[in-house]
């Protein structure tokens, strides 16, 4: 019998990025991440105050990842969450990494109490959450992103999904817009988890 | 009480206080455009408050278990919004906690019901 399925993003959604990345970049680089916009990009600066090039900001994130990942921690009620849809859903992780990253981040994950498939994608997430509908064939499914354009992405190419849009870091709930594409907004999983639930029937 | 009574000039975006929360208030408002997501926001929330939930279930006859599983059904949906709309303080609470107008739970729940 088919179950339901949730494809749930990690960065500002199972665990804090902004902080632990802002804190490698001060104690790694000597720089300073501000998030006066929502864009890492533009918002590293230098001890002089000028904008770090966002030619060089690839290496930064590849070099937080290698060597600074288990300075994540899981946002508030995230473990708790995922192990209660766990109990009737498949759950698979889809995020934004490069190759080499994926296994570290399952691994991670599963360190902190999160031990879920997880997939390692680059660019739009609406090709690969249709591959995961393909794949598992589920009863209903849900999918969960702090990035709008990623709601936007599933919309077009996986519309059956259901897509909750989550910011789980305080700092963010300001600087990032409910995303248009997707059907209800959340900032905490305190307030996710009862709709998900109810929407899932599980 | 009738349901078009209340979708009228009762209710207003000011009813929820967003200025109680700078925030996040009506970020939902924003961007849910389906009535079945309305009363699912809706019915999230009204099931797990400790007072309006066991008050809805002893108003529909549903014990928690049928509830969860029979919970994306119109009849359910449609029976939330409803409960909602007969109490005036129930349907401003869950408007400002879950972000949305209490006019579109009440218009959501009209067209539900139709």
């Amino acid at each position: 019998m088919p179950r339901p399925l949730v494809i749930c993003d990690c960065d500002e959604v199972l665990l804090h990025f902004v902080a632990p990345f802002a804190a490698y970049l001060q104690s790694v680089h000597a720089l300073t991440l501000k998030m006066d916009s929502f864009a890492l990009t533009g918002n590293v600066r230098n001890a002089t105050g000028d904008v770090v090039d966002s030619r060089e900001f690839l290496p930064l994130l590849e070099g937080f990842f290698d060597t600074h990942m288990d300075t994540q921690t899981p946002a508030p009620g995230a473990v708790e969450a995922l192990a209660a849809l766990a109990d009737h859903c498949d759950v698979v992780i889809l995020t934004n990494l490069i190759e080499r990253h994926a296994e570290q981040r399952r691994s991670e994950l599963a360190k902190l109490g999160m031990p879920y498939r997880v997939i390692g994608n680059q660019g739009p997430k609406g090709k690969p959450v249709l591959a995961l509908m393909d794949e598992f064939r589920p009863s209903r499914a849900v999918f969960i992103d702090d990035l709008p354009p990623h709601h936007s992405s599933v919309l077009a190419e996986a519309p059956a999904v259901h897509r909750v849009h989550l910011v789980a870091d305080p700092q963010l709930h300001g600087l990032i817009p409910p995303a248009p594409d997707a059907h209800a907004r959340f900032d905490d999983w305190a307030a996710a988890l009862p709709y998900i639930r109810v929407f899932l029937g599980v | 009480m009738a349901v078009a009574s209340i979708a009228g000039q009762r209710y207003s975006l000011r009813h929820t206080k967003p200025s109680d929360r700078p925030n996040i208030a009506m970020k939902n408002a924003q961007i849910v455009k389906d009535c079945e997501t309305l009363a699912l926001l809706a019915l999230a929330h009204v099931a797990g408050d400790a007072d309006m939930g066991p008050r809805f279930l002893g108003l529909t006859g549903l014990d928690a278990a049928t509830l969860r599983a029979q919970a994306g059904e119109r009849p359910v949906l449609a029976a939330v919004l409803a409960f909602l709309a007969s109490h005036e303080p129930d349907l401003l609470a869950t408007a400002a906690a879950i972000d949305v107008s209490p006019q579109a739970l009440v218009q959501a729940g009209t067209a539900l019901a139709a």
